[in-house]
């Protein structure tokens, strides 16, 4: 069982990954969500680069589009995991999930 | 005398205290507040802790009606309405503002909010002020609750109107009540109540941003228009102000690239030791908010909901 399987089998999210310095390092969206991926790729690396520009501590960020919810969460100061789920998600449950695995997000 | 209850609940303005008070037999009890010590601008008078009313169905049989009060801050009150007055109704009616940017995030956000109180009880969503504005239509409520999972019955309503309540009511009591001449009830509302439809006239009286103020956990409000421009806000900090304009422009940007995903309703920046930054898109505005980190997201979407319902309807009376 990978970690996406276990968020995604908690209901949590649809599919992830780990962005490495903007590439991507680990993924399990499928084929078919590519378009999606990138979208959310761009918009969230985006948004870290403006809250870097504006020294403020925000490590967290969801991006409410159509049905779909994209989130990005800081692992450290290269990495930034991304999420597509539905847009009523309880993002308190992801932001819980990470914190309580964040070392095997990191292995990744 | 057999005594049944039920609950009235929904949006600000939803009609809550119209409905109760269109079929009451007593004076009812409504605890409205003057616009002058709440947040209202919209409307003069919100229920700040409950609607309470009575109607007689016949020699032995009453209904007790109970609203709920619509603003979220008070909402201390649905758990008391819940758990103590209307801890036994047999039935809940959530009414819904036709008017309402999106109705169907109004049904989303009660259901969910009375999800527990609902388990036992059956749920009727009445649809107001279609007068003033007719869509989405009954087909389309029907639909979009077949979407949720939502088993339920919709009525379309105009909350001033007896008969027209009083026909939610029944839809709720006969079920359990054979022997009530439901004409009679009528015609003797009509006779004693009778019913005007004078269409109401909102009182604008504060700002967007006084009204954002209000709101629970709201630290900073800021107004954009169509081309990004700045209406209006009360963020000093120039840093936060530049990072919700450079999100907001980004929302503009997606929106037109990645068409094919649908609109950014909003996107929200969160943090441990930060105040959560959020900006609520709609057609031709956007509202950013500055907020305690406390504050969850269903509960700042839902006050940036009704925010910005009041903000159009400002632009539109101007
Ligand atoms: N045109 C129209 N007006 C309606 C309808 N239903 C209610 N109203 C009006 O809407 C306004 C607000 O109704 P209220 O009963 O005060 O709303 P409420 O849900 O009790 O509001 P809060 O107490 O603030 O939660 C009143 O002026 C009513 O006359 C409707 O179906 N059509």
């Amino acid at each position: 069982m990978t970690i996406w399987h276990d968020m995604q089998a908690a209901g949590l999210i649809h599919c992830g990954c780990v962005l490495l310095n903007g590439e991507v390092q680990h993924s399990c969206f499928p084929a078919e969500s590519k378009k999606q991926l990138a979208v959310a790729k761009q918009a969230l690396m985006y948004v870290f680069r403006s809250v870097d520009k504006s020294d403020k501590d925000y490590d967290e960020a969801h991006i409410e589009i159509g049905d779909a919810l994209f989130s990005g969460f800081k692992l450290d100061s290269d990495r930034l995991l991304i999420f597509l789920s539905e847009h009523d998600t309880n993002t308190l449950q992801i932001r819980q999930f990470i914190d309580d695995n964040k070392e095997r997000f990191l292995q990744l | 005398m057999k005594d049944y209850k039920i609950l009235f609940t929904g949006s600000v303005c939803s009609g809550k205290t119209t409905a109760i008070r269109s079929v009451s037999d007593i004076e009812t009890l409504d605890t409205d507040a003057q616009a002058s010590d709440v947040t209202v601008r919209r409307k003069k008078n919100t229920t700040i802790a409950m609607d309470y009313g009575v109607l007689d169905l016949n020699d032995d049989t009453r209904v007790h009606l109970y609203g709920t009060p619509g603003q979220e801050r008070f909402r201390f009150m649905w758990d008391m309405l819940t758990s103590e007055f209307a801890h036994d109704a047999i039935g809940m009616v959530l009414l819904v503002d036709n008017t309402r940017k999106d109705p169907f995030r109004d049904i989303r956000f009660y259901a969910k909010e009375f999800g527990d109180y609902l388990r036992q009880r059956r749920l009727i969503i009445a649809v107001t002020h279609s007068d003033v504005e007719p869509s989405p239509d009954y087909n389309r409520y029907l639909s979009e609750l077949k979407g949720l999972g939502v088993m339920t019955t919709v009525m379309f309503v105009d909350a001033r109107d007896p008969r027209a309540i009083l026909g939610v009511i029944e839809e709720l009591i006969s079920a359990v009540e054979r022997e009530i001449d439901w004409d009679k009830v009528s015609d003797r509302l009509l006779d004693t109540n009778g019913f005007s439809l004078d269409f109401y006239k909102p009182l604008y009286e504060e700002t967007l941003l006084d009204a954002a103020m209000n709101k629970r956990g709201v630290l900073g409000a800021m107004h954009l228009g169509d081309a990004h421009d700045v209406l209006c806000s009360n963020i000093d900090d120039a840093s936060v102000k530049t990072l919700l304009l450079n999100i907001d422009r980004l929302t503009g940007a997606i929106s037109d690239k990645a068409s094919f995903m649908g609109a950014v309703n909003n996107v929200v920046l969160a943090g441990p030791d930060v105040d959560t930054l959020s900006v609520f898109n709609d057609q031709n505005q956007a509202l950013c908010l500055r907020s305690d980190k406390a504050i969850s997201l269903p509960v700042l979407k839902q006050q940036a909901s009704d925010l910005l319902q009041w903000s159009i309807e400002n632009d539109y009376m101007a």
